[in-house]
């Protein structure tokens, strides 16, 4: 399997706390990489910092071979690096439309005298049909983006995530705040995108089932710093992250 | 196929609608109004140009900027000179003022957005005292506040504009292309990329764009339609002066496209005739006008927050949702493939 994205020896320092300490993480394509740890580990300014939105004090990021460590958000997204949010983040006061054909944009590429002369392009729908099919949702294309709800709102970022063809996808806690059904949604359509087109997937996750059953291999986090790695079995048998999840046991 | 045929349906009828409202606006204007309501007109649509600028701006990229008037400054003084110092033709002058106050606006932008939100906007408001500064001052250039005259009127080829009605043709089919441009813009990947950058910045760079690029980009198209702006304004006048480009001015003009509704240029349309008409319309209340429009502008930014324009749109989606008219696109589980509702 192709090595999509590396880091090695990553640090970030918010003040006094340390966000993150000498991490080092391989994801591959085609892998479900889980990111796990208590609240407040830093899993999600590890994804900040591989996004580009808060800069690395030290350490290196390699993406698709290239450094990218000190590159900016857009043009690693334009390396086909995805990204979606805890909370949603779409473009509100604009229609669903819109919101894919920005994420179109990056797919396809065109001129801006092109977009002048043909502005409205169609060619997205089959490809949106056929992920919100997966994802067992529907909407109108011209509707505003409010009239979803919550869990819809989260299954169509990784929609749009996936219209720009990406390479890897950053997914920050898909299935925080949806019910079980949902939740399966998320796994089929995170599922689809790794196995069948070979997106490499970097997951954020509470829920321990949901990690389990998905991911390939998993890194653990606690206080910035990675405590334990590798695939499912061995992370949870782990010392370490018993102790980080459950605390020390005491001796009497 | 279906749906796209629909869509150029409503297209082409809009078309319709527009060019028989301009068509008629273009025959009845000059015929039955005075020769003082047209000249008023005519600093309407001067002025209207400029305003879509600021639709650009605030409208689609949500940047609130208060430069546009120093922006027809540029543009006006450029024509000027251009004119009564060089002698070229008028279209080379407005072509002139177009190009100097973009690159203007190019190396202002590179600079102020940098700061982003009420910084942007503070220093903006800045910008428009030192400019207005420079203008009086470099007499040389600018005839400080005596100002210039004797600037030629718009001509092209045969067409001289040398009376009222012909001036508001000339300014009436400019400000139609500038429309048009502004109006095509919201929908190219330019117009999505602002629309972005306006709701959600951190989204629109997990998107591929370029924030501070796509900011300076609008930057830019604002001050070349300002710069037009300003072009038209000192051959409609045949005068320009360092008055007419004091901060008291772009309020004005940013009241123009709030009122009427910033993020169509339908709407800056209709708030750019209202705010220049009001005078004219309530000359009996003469003394007490500012304290009608100051109350009119709070009253407008509580209860028609996207202006008139906002206003209508938002009673027209209800109809067709009443009266089961629009045409959706429906994407997803539920049926087979992605079908038209009628």
């Amino acid at each position: 399997m192709d090595k999509l994205l590396t880091l090695s020896q990553v640090n970030k320092r918010f003040g006094g706390v340390v966000a993150a300490k000498d991490v080092n993480m391989e994801v591959y394509a085609g892998e479900i990489h889980g990111l796990i740890g208590p609240n407040g580990a830093g899993k999600t300014t590890v994804l900040n910092l591989i996004s580009g939105i808060t800069p690395v004090d030290s350490g290196t990021i390699t993406f698709l071979g290239r450094d990218i460590t000190t590159m900016k958000p857009h043009d690693r997204a334009r390396m086909g690096l995805g990204r979606t949010f805890q909370t949603p983040r779409f473009l509100d006061r604009s229609d669903i439309e819109e919101n894919i054909l920005l994420a179109n944009d990056l797919n396809e590429r065109i001129s801006f005298f092109k977009s002048f002369v043909s502005p409205k392009s169609k060619t997205f729908i089959p490809h949106l049909d056929e992920l919100t099919r997966v994802a067992d949702f529907s909407f109108y294309l011209e509707d505003n983006i409010s009239s979803l709800t919550y869990g819809q709102r989260k299954m169509l970022e990784i929609v749009r995530s996936m219209i720009t063809s990406p390479k890897l996808i950053l997914v920050d806690e898909p299935a925080a705040g949806l019910n079980n059904v949902e939740r399966d949604r998320v796994m089929t359509l995170l599922r689809l995108a790794a196995n069948d087109r070979g997106i490499g997937i970097v997951l954020i996750e509470h829920s321990m089932d949901m990690i389990m059953d998905c991911c390939q291999n998993i890194t653990v986090l606690n206080f910035g710093e990675v405590i334990a790695c590798g695939s499912p079995q061995d992370v949870s048998n782990d010392e370490a992250v018993i102790e980080a999840y459950l605390g020390r046991r005491k001796d009497a | 196929m279906n749906v796209c045929m629909s869509y150029m349906k409503k297209q082409t009828r809009q078309f319709l609608v527009v060019a028989v409202i301009l068509a008629l606006a273009a025959v009845l204007v000059p015929t039955l109004s005075s020769h003082y309501v047209i000249t008023v007109v005519n600093g309407a649509l001067v002025f209207y140009v400029g305003c879509l600028g600021i639709c650009v701006m605030l409208g689609y990229g949500g940047m609130v900027s208060f430069a546009t008037i120093s922006f027809m400054g540029f543009g006006a003084y450029m024509s000027a000179n251009l004119s009564l110092k060089a002698g070229m033709p008028f279209l080379i002058c407005m072509l002139g003022a177009m190009v100097f106050a973009g690159f203007c606006a190019l190396v202002i932008g590179a600079i102020l957005l940098r700061l982003s939100g009420t910084f942007f906007t503070f220093s903006t408001v800045a910008l428009v005292l030192i400019v207005y500064d420079l203008f009086t001052n470099l007499r040389t250039l600018t005839g400080g506040p005596d100002g210039m005259g004797g600037i030629p009127p718009f001509n092209i080829g045969s067409f001289v504009a040398d009376t009222s009605p012909k001036n508001f043709y000339f300014l009436f089919v400019a400000s139609i292309l500038a429309a048009l441009f502004v109006h095509r813009l919201k929908y190219t990947n330019l117009g999505r990329r602002l629309a972005a950058v306006r709701d959600n910045e951190i989204a629109a760079a997990t998107m591929g764009v370029d924030v501070y690029r796509t900011k300076v980009t609008a930057f830019v198209i604002a001050g070349v339609l300002s710069g037009l702006s300003g072009s038209l304004m000192v051959h409609n006048y045949h005068f320009v002066g360092s008055s007419s480009f004091v901060f008291d001015q772009s309020t004005t003009m940013v009241i123009m496209a709030m009122l009427g509704g910033v993020s169509h240029p339908g709407g800056v349309f209709l708030g750019t005739m209202i705010i220049t008409m009001l005078p004219e319309w309530l000359k009996p209340l003469q003394e007490y006008i500012r304290l009608f429009y100051g109350l009119g502008v709070m009253l407008l930014m509580v209860f028609m927050p996207a202006g008139l324009w906002g206003l209508g749109e938002q009673i027209s989606t209800r109809l067709k949702e009443r009266f089961h008219l629009s045409r959706k696109t429906r994407i997803g589980a539920d049926d087979a493939s992605p079908k038209e509702v009628v």
